[in-house]
């Protein structure tokens, strides 16, 4: 099993965990992913016959770069929405961008160890092991060291739900393609640095869908009434959603790491994060 | 006219009904097998320290009849001197100039004594326990394999299992020296070796054995349990996050302020 340095976490800029490959591994993320190559693939299956996406996947943001010294990079930021020319309603833009005021508590509380939430956490780089015991999707992303699991039956959201960072993720499969329904959030942030926020009426759909033995499609559709008029799906066949330049499809595409393992990491212990020491520094 | 052995076989159903009940020994009746044919583990679980208000404290460690080293008990015993992050760091409290959070991991084994619900889930190869409390996750292969070498100390350790029959065995060391125990402030050592044992015991029931190995506090391994652990199936884990707890009765609610 190859070991793992663990870096720094940082907010603003990129690198969170930096990983040393041997040379044998082969470079995915040059290859964008198109239609023709994922229908081809025949996605194995479980032992109950589901699509197996089971393993060690790479966030969205994850770049391998040949070459370089340090040839994995995890990148956030990369997945950061546009602030502008989105379906907003009359109003909506106000609620989506965060407007800082330079109180960490209000402009990123996740920088005091505050929780992700959903759906920022499924767009962070760090690896994300997903398991499909009976029933379920597990999903446990190394950082912050959160478990989402979500029943795979096909079951209705309960009623009366109390608001959470995570909500409440009920999911089926639809031929290859597992496909989690997300409601019941609190108003959180959904992008981190992006600054951009959703509302407690957030209405998420994810799509997975193996496309290859080391990739998968990633796809999210936002549906949040008090913010947008319409919903509209972001991810690896998107390019819409992201800021002019910026590479989001192409780094939605999720890796498989099968050499790879989900390391321990608490936002609570040597926390070395800039933001959070310059915050320290002055806090508000 | 009623088929004489069905009436037999209903009579035996009834008959044999009272004797699945709760702590009786282990039957293959109403516990299933995962599909790789492991006994099945699998659900919403609680331990015996649970109750109504859950109020951690049952499951603490006493400090009697322990097979102490010399300094061991020393070592055991969190001598506790006011300062939060010494004394309760698994609690909110204030961060500090240096970066020093409250809401520290409980690690293990204090997660696995919780009184908070556990997830018991079993994919191929693992045993996925998802731990209510402070929201940690425990991912053990089931295959048998032997410890990496040359660990980095964490909250939880490096676990490793196999069964054996109907019993999930699990192995933990690479353990930072922290707490064994929580509000029973007893600690362990970065030497300490634990084995877990899991076997159901009945459809709701769950025996539960802990082996304490430290050899820089004591001077043999010696054994917890069997703990009775309740299956809930019409329970799901709940989100806790310690940063935003207002549920805790024993949680003091500080604001995050730099003292």
């Amino acid at each position: 099993m190859i070991s793992h340095l663990v870096a720094s976490v940082f907010r603003a800029a990129a690198v969170l965990a930096i990983v040393i490959l041997s040379s044998s591994y082969v470079v995915a993320q040059s290859a964008p992913v198109n239609a023709a190559t994922a229908k081809a693939y025949d996605v194995p299956r479980t032992p109950d016959g589901k699509p197996d996406i089971s393993g060690v996947w790479t966030g969205p943001g994850f770049r391998h770069i040949e070459g370089a010294k340090n040839p994995d990079i995890p990148t956030v930021g990369l997945t950061r929405f546009k602030s502008k020319d989105l379906p907003f309603r009359p109003g909506g833009e106000e609620l989506w961008n965060n407007k800082l005021n330079g109180d960490a508590f209000h402009d990123d509380p996740t920088l005091l160890c505050f929780p992700w939430g959903f759906p920022f956490h499924t767009m962070v780089s760090n690896v994300q092991h997903f398991f499909q015991p009976a029933g379920y999707l597990v999903i446990v992303y190394e950082d912050m060291h959160v478990t989402r699991t979500i029943p795979m039956d096909g079951r209705p959201h309960p009623q009366n739900l109390k608001a959470t960072y995570y909500g409440n993720s009920v999911g089926r499969y639809e031929g290859d393609t597992a496909v989690i329904d997300t409601i019941g959030l609190k108003e959180w942030g959904i992008d981190g640095s992006g600054n951009h926020k959703h509302s407690d009426a957030a209405h998420f759909i994810e799509r997975y869908r193996r496309t290859s033995p080391t990739t998968m499609s990633q796809e999210l559709t936002i549906d949040d009434p008090k913010i947008f008029t319409e919903p509209f799906t972001c991810g690896t066949a998107s390019s819409h959603c992201f800021p002019e330049g910026n590479r989001g499809p192409e780094l939605w595409v999720k890796h498989l790491r099968s050499d790879w393992e989900v390391i321990e990491q608490y936002c609570e212990d040597n926390n070395k994060d800039v933001g959070l020491i310059e915050f320290l520094k002055h806090p508000k | 006219m009623r088929h004489p052995g069905v009436a037999c076989a209903k009579l035996s159903l009834l008959l044999l009904a009272p004797w699945t009940v709760i702590g009786q020994p282990a039957t293959s009746k109403g516990i299933s097998r995962t599909p790789d044919g492991k006994r099945d583990l699998s659900g919403v679980w609680v331990n015996s320290s649970f109750r109504k208000l859950p109020g951690g404290g049952l499951s603490r460690f006493s400090g009697r009849n322990l097979p102490f080293a010399p300094g061991g008990e020393a070592l055991w015993n969190l001598n506790l001197n006011g300062d939060p992050h010494h004394d309760n760091p698994h609690f909110l409290s204030p961060v500090d100039k240096e970066g020093n959070f409250g809401c520290k991991p409980w690690g293990f084994p204090q997660s696995a004594l919780s009184a908070n619900a556990q997830q018991f889930f079993q994919p191929p190869g693992y045993l996925v326990i998802v731990y209510e409390a402070m929201h940690a996750t425990r991912m053990i292969p089931m295959d048998g394999r032997s410890h990496s070498k040359d660990l980095e100390p964490t909250y939880l350790g490096e676990s490793v299992g196999h069964y054996e029959g109907d019993t999930a065995v699990i192995d933990t060391i690479g353990l930072k020296e922290g707490a064994s125990d929580g509000s029973g402030h007893h600690r362990h050592t970065e030497a300490a070796h634990y084995v877990e044992r899991y076997t159901r015991t009945g459809p709701a029931t769950m025996s539960f054995e802990l082996i304490t190995d430290d050899p820089k506090i004591f001077t043999k391994p010696w054994k917890s349990g069997p703990w009775t652990m309740q299956l809930h199936p019409e329970w799901t884990i709940q989100e806790s996050f310690c940063e935003d707890n207002k549920q805790d009765p024993g949680v003091i609610d500080y604001l995050h302020h730099v003292e």
